[in-house]
């Protein structure tokens, strides 16, 4: 399973691939999952089945239309797009993107550039990025392993379903456990449930 | 490196030491002298397009075997994600617990996490062992007797009821749960371990936690880019003939 934040890559040039390859392997919290050349059948549906955090993109291999089309339905979903454009690609394409890759630039100027792209992410959900959980969410962790329903949680606590999954979500994003045996785990490790509480 | 069958199999081995578990699987051992992969195939009766294609996808994530697909038969595939399976739940699988059932006061944790950690981990070998009991029970008797059908001409009833209840595509869906436990138990270890006099046992832990998980994704890379499409097509034909 990948680690972290995911990337999608659309460049069809192997030797820039192999470049964004490298360059992401060297980002500690970015994974990619996926490279696409561009020409696929319903690029947009595939993207979107990676469920990514960034897209990487090469904007010289599609016309305006396509273009604009492609960034519009990626930037409904909330992804965060990233040209790949330098001094030699069409003018005023870089007015498209927030961030933009240089393909001339050197290493250091691209980790850079990527560091600021993992950064804007952090931001918009430093919620779920930070670590320790806060007081609610642990009696909410403590409620869920020892099997109560979101139902039952809600019901007892006063509070909406929906505002319980909420928190559920923020908890395993925050710690990094998705499965209940490993919240499991966790919670008995860290003291937030007690042996003899568990049923 | 695109591995061809030309090449001696030492000087491969030397670009990429990974690919030896692989090689074991398909009864080919160490002390090849200076033999090809040709003739070490030959020798051993191995189906060589067959064996570089499983090569070159262990060894390069990207290569994409389009044109060899259906140079072999899929049959030769099944065996060999069996042979894979028992080598991950008689070898890896087993060595990680023997790790993991050692772990003692030497670490100064409290009985109690460690029986946490043992649990979970045989939680997961119990799932990751259901999880190929499935494929082996289900999936790869129906692709064996697909092949047959495509083969000889006849499809008995059964083929065409798995083919339209439950067709290859809904299978290759199925792979999430097992993985996200392995993840669960790797980012334990790394972020919550509590106070240990000595963390030392737990890198070989880890790291054959990580090992176990690279050959998991190597595995269910050949299922998704060779089994899948295989048998994609396989489903079609029949299809096309009993319309």
């Amino acid at each position: 399973m990948a680690y972290g934040k995911k990337i999608v890559v659309v460049e069809p040039a192997f030797l820039v691939q192999a470049g964004l390859r490298r360059l992401i392997s060297e980002m500690p919290g970015l994974s990619l999952a996926e490279i696409f050349d561009g020409n696929e059948n319903r690029l947009d549906d595939k993207i979107l089945a990676k469920m990514p955090d960034i897209v990487i993109l090469n904007p010289d291999i599609f016309n305006n239309e396509q273009l604009v089309s492609l960034i519009n339905r990626l930037s409904n979903e909330n992804i965060l797009i990233v040209g790949l454009a330098g001094e030699e690609s069409s003018p005023g394409c870089k007015a498209y993107f927030r961030y933009c890759l240089d393909p001339a630039e050197n290493k250091y100027e691209l980790l850079e550039t990527m560091k600021k792209i993992n950064r804007a992410l952090q931001d918009d959900d430093t919620q779920t990025e930070s670590s320790g959980l806060t007081q609610r969410e642990k009696v909410i962790l403590n409620r869920v392993v020892r099997g109560q329903t979101t139902q039952e949680i809600a019901d007892e606590l006063f509070l909406s379903v929906h505002t319980v999954n909420t928190h559920r979500k923020n908890i395993s994003n925050k710690l990094g456990i998705k499965t209940l045996s490993g919240l499991i785990v966790y919670a008995l490790m860290n003291k937030i449930v007690k042996m003899d509480e568990m049923v | 490196m695109l591995i061809q069958k030309e090449m001696k199999m030492a000087d491969v081995i030397h670009h990429d030491h990974f690919l030896i578990p692989v090689i074991n699987r398909f009864d080919i051992h160490l002390g090849f002298g200076d033999k090809t992969i040709d003739d070490l195939c030959r020798e051993n009766n191995v189906n060589t397009v067959f064996f570089l294609t499983i090569l070159n996808a262990y060894h390069d994530h990207e290569y994409f075997p389009k044109k060899h697909l259906q140079s072999f038969p899929a049959s030769l595939l099944v065996t060999y994600l069996i042979r894979s399976h028992k080598y991950y739940l008689e070898v890896k699988v087993p060595e990680i617990e023997k790790l993991i059932n050692n772990l003692s006061d030497e670490t100064g944790m409290e009985e109690e996490t460690l029986t946490l950690l043992k649990n979970f981990f045989s939680e997961y070998k119990q799932e990751l062992i259901h999880h190929i009991q499935r494929e082996e029970d289900r999936v790869y008797p129906y692709i064996v007797e697909l092949e047959k059908a495509v083969n000889s001409g006849i499809i008995p009833d059964s083929v065409t009821r798995q083919m339209n209840d439950y067709p290859i595509t809904d299978y290759e869906a199925e792979h999430e749960n097992v993985e996200e436990k392995l993840f669960d138990l790797k980012n334990i270890i790394i972020k919550y371990l509590p106070d240990t006099k000595d963390d030392k046992p737990f890198f070989k832990i880890l790291k054959e936690l990580f090992a176990l998980e690279n050959d998991l994704n190597d595995h269910a890379r050949i299922e998704d880019l060779i089994l899948v499409p295989k048998v994609e097509a396989m489903e079609k034909t029949l299809k096309s003939k009993t319309k």
